[in-house]
């Protein structure tokens, strides 16, 4: 009976908490679309002042400005056709090992007196394979690849690698940068190029040089394109291995 | 009908009551389920304005960000025009509250545009509204609000900007106080600009900013150099017909319309025609070599020092003296020699090669302000064919001449030149034929002569294959042509291996100086710059330059004879 009588209490209070419940999510959503609204326009005003200052900054930097101010201080140009490389072989064809004092010292000359005549240098190197001399100049009677390096030198850059060598001095002469090469893989740069003495490493070496000789007389400044390219596609087994 | 069932139940017995507790039942519910429709009614709308009008105001919160008029950038998205809101100020002098004299004197000092004496009689005129100073910097305004006069007026108007100031101006063209376009693209995008529904994206021309300021640059340089009155240069991308740069010296800021010299307003490369000389030549050979006049490189024509034409005497600066080829005729640019090419072609070819080319109307392309080409007309006869062969007597715009190479080069068709940036909206036109593939092909070898060997040899960039033409054209002065005043020109392609852009660089009446020996001949001031222009702009463009190819000359070289 008190049940009844409390019943339609008990509804009003359901229904009143569960319509208050309602009125308060309903309340929590707007406020967070408020926040929302809110954080949207602040996107709008972030986006406005973006555009502003980019405007400025385009103004301020704008292409005459720039071009004045490279004229005034940096002073840099357009780079020349000269520095467009065409492959990494042409990259490396600008690499350059500066000989070191040891290296200067004694084999310059050598290789010097190698380019007339190589006779001399093959009896005082008997353990170093020819490909070496290969490169160096005028061959002796080398094996049949060196065969073909040699004619490259003689045949097709006879003229432009010799007169290329007398009038740069501070290239380095074939000989040397033949000797260089095969110091390198074997010792590693820094490592002094008089080792004839130890034939082990030269024999080690001769292997990659006998890619080289190919390459060389490219790097020298000959012209020929069709030989540097095979001798750049012969080498490439090779750089890919190292 | 209520009160119609009342009256039974006041007045009807006991028996009646059951029904009438029915019908008051029935009543009520039918009173409930209104309510509860009514109820459900709104519910609803409330849900369903709660679910729809969400995204109708996230719409309208994004509306500011759309411009009022529509970006203009150039085809890499570098903005060349936009709309921003500047600070105006304004002053009401009907309201004014201190001392006219004293305030005229602070705004002179702080906007020195006009003198104090102005000011104050801007001031006393007792206007209701008067602008101060439109699209003032932020300083200014904080300046002048310092001044405390509550009769000055600050607002923010929406106005339109020139990032790139003067580069382009002639192009861009400027709007009117009212933000609509009057002059260039402005007005030609006028539609595009400020329909609302497309505004909000920019729109994209067809030029390349970092290649204008080369342009602009370097031919401003040569025209301090050379103390020329004007001068005019063009990028053209010879496939698509897109201008990638054009400009037009002395330049004009279009952010200041108006504030220029009167000069500056004349767009040089399409509203001006010019004789444009010995650039002509080219376009004569390929007439020749399309009608079969010509077959070989090394046909020779007969090349007197004077060729009598009608009334007066053709000559050269280059005098041959004897035979030459056709070679060595566009090596040393041999007015006599065209000309003979040229009467072989006809009147009647020509005139119908040249309007293929579109150098009989004015130039094509978007802008409003394009010149009328002057030509023979009637008097289209011998002695004109002969003087329209080697570009005398007929005036064109700069642009119709890179339009012209662009066909010449492009394997011989012609396409209109254009300021839009080529997409998917804006495709590649497909023009017309002109000249054939293989007269195209050719005359790649004879132009790069003309550079490796001839007249044109300063405009040679190493690497970037040049090919092209001088032309040296005299201004008539007076009704008469004279040797003071000149027009050089020098229309260049590259990389002419497999052409892409064609260069054409104009200076109007350049001076002699000690550096060019006294010459004031086209390819002493006028082909240093497209040299120039074009070292700068080749890798930008996407040219490698590669020292190890070159042309094919084998039809060109062997018939140019070598003095030892």
């Amino acid at each position: 009976m008190i049940a009844r009588g409390f019943k339609s209490v008990i509804w009003v209070a359901t229904i009143g908490s569960a319509a208050l419940g309602c009125y308060m999510v309903s309340l929590r959503v707007a406020t967070e679309r408020n926040e929302l609204a809110k954080v949207e326009r602040q996107i709008i005003e972030a986006r406005r002042d973006i555009r502003s200052l980019q405007t400025e900054l385009g103004t301020r930097g704008r292409m005459t400005q720039l071009e004045q101010w490279n004229a005034e201080v940096l002073a840099l140009s357009a780079p020349s056709s000269a520095q467009f490389l065409k492959d990494e072989f042409t990259l490396a064809r600008l690499y350059r090992n500066d000989p070191t004092v040891a290296e200067r010292s004694a084999e310059v000359r050598l290789a010097a007196a190698q380019a007339p005549a190589a006779k001399p240098a093959e009896t005082a190197r008997p353990a170093v394979p020819a490909i070496v001399h290969a490169v160096a100049g005028p061959p002796v009677a080398p094996p049949p690849l060196v065969h073909q390096a040699g004619f490259t030198t003689a045949g097709a850059a006879k003229a432009k690698p010799a007169v290329a060598q007398a009038a740069k001095p501070d290239k380095p002469t074939p000989a040397l940068s033949a000797s260089a090469s095969t110091g390198k893989p074997a010792a590693g740069p820094g490592r002094s190029v008089a080792t004839p003495a130890e034939p082990t490493k030269a024999e080690a070496a001769s292997a990659r040089a006998s890619a080289k000789p190919g390459a060389k007389p490219a790097a020298a400044g000959a012209k020929p394109v069709r030989e540097a390219a095979a001798a750049s596609a012969g080498a490439k087994g090779q750089g890919g291995g190292r | 009908m209520a009160t119609a069932a009342i009256q039974p139940e006041r007045f009807g017995g006991a028996g009646q009551r059951p029904q009438g507790m029915a019908l008051t039942y029935q009543r009520l519910m039918l009173m409930m389920l209104i309510f509860a429709g009514v109820t459900l009614l709104i519910a609803g709308r409330l849900l369903f304005l709660q679910l729809f009008t969400d995204r109708g105001g996230a719409g309208q919160i994004g509306n500011p960000l759309i411009p009022p008029r529509a970006d203009i950038v150039d085809r890499n998205g570098v903005p060349l025009a936009r709309t921003i809101d500047a600070w105006s100020i304004a002053i009401h002098p009907n309201r004014l509250l201190g001392d006219p004299g004293e305030l005229a004197v602070r705004l002179a000092e702080l906007m020195p545009e006009r003198s104090a004496a102005e000011y104050k009689a801007l001031l006393t005129s007792g206007k209701s509204f008067v602008y101060l100073s439109r699209r003032a910097v932020p300083e200014l305004v904080m300046a002048v609000n310092a001044l405390g006069e509550p009769a000055i007026e600050f607002s923010r108007e929406p106005q339109r900007l020139y990032p790139q100031t003067a580069m382009a101006g002639h192009i861009l063209g400027w709007t009117d106080f009212d933000g609509r376009g009057v002059v260039g693209m402005e007005r030609v995008l006028e539609d595009r600009l400020s329909d609302p529904a497309r505004r909000g994206a920019p729109v994209a021309l067809s030029i390349d900013a970092r290649v204008q300021a080369v342009l602009e640059t370097e031919l401003g340089a040569a025209m301090t150099k050379f103390s020329a009155i004007g001068a005019a240069g063009i990028v053209l991308d010879i496939e698509s017909g897109e201008v990638i740069a054009m400009t037009s010296l002395p330049q004009l800021n279009p952010n200041k319309p108006g504030r220029d010299a009167e000069e500056a307003g004349f767009n040089r490369a399409t509203l001006g025609v010019y004789e444009l000389g010995s650039t002509f030549k080219p376009f004569t050979v390929a007439m020749a070599m399309d009608s079969g006049v010509i077959k070989s490189f090394g046909q020779m024509y007969n090349c007197p020092r004077g060729l009598a034409a009608g009334g007066f005497t053709i000559t050269d600066t280059h005098p041959f003296g004897r035979a030459c080829s056709v070679a060595e005729i566009m090596k040393e640019s041999s007015n006599i020699g065209t000309a003979q090419i040229a009467a072989q072609v006809g009147a009647a070819r020509q005139r119908a090669f040249l309007r293929k080319m579109g150098f009989l109307e004015p130039v094509s392309i978007e802008l409003n302000e394009r010149g009328r080409t002057l030509t023979p007309g009637a008097n289209w006869g011998e002695v004109a064919t002969m003087t329209v062969g080697y570009g005398h007597g007929i005036a064109v715009t700069p642009l119709h001449l890179a339009t012209g190479y662009a066909t010449l080069f492009n394997g011989g068709i012609w396409r209109p030149a254009t300021l839009i940036k080529h997409d998917g909206w804006h495709p590649v036109p497909e023009g017309r034929r002109v000249f054939t593939e293989e007269t195209s092909y050719r005359m790649r070898a004879l132009l790069r002569l003309v550079v490796t060997d001839g007249t044109g040899g300063k405009a040679d960039a190493p690497g970037y294959r040049v090919g092209g033409k001088t032309g040296t054209a005299e201004k008539i002065v007076g009704g008469r042509y004279t040797g003071a005043a000149v027009v050089t020109t020098f229309a260049g392609v590259f990389p002419m291996d497999e052409p892409r852009y064609v260069v054409v660089a104009m200076l109007d009446d350049p001076k002699p100086t000690a550096e060019t020996f006294g010459f004031h001949t086209a390819g002493w001031n006028v082909a240093p710059v497209v040299s120039r222009v074009i070292g700068r702009i080749g890798a930008l463009l996407g040219v490698q330059p590669d020292s190890t190819r070159e042309v094919n000359m084998a039809e060109v070289l062997p018939y140019v004879h070598k003095e030892d």
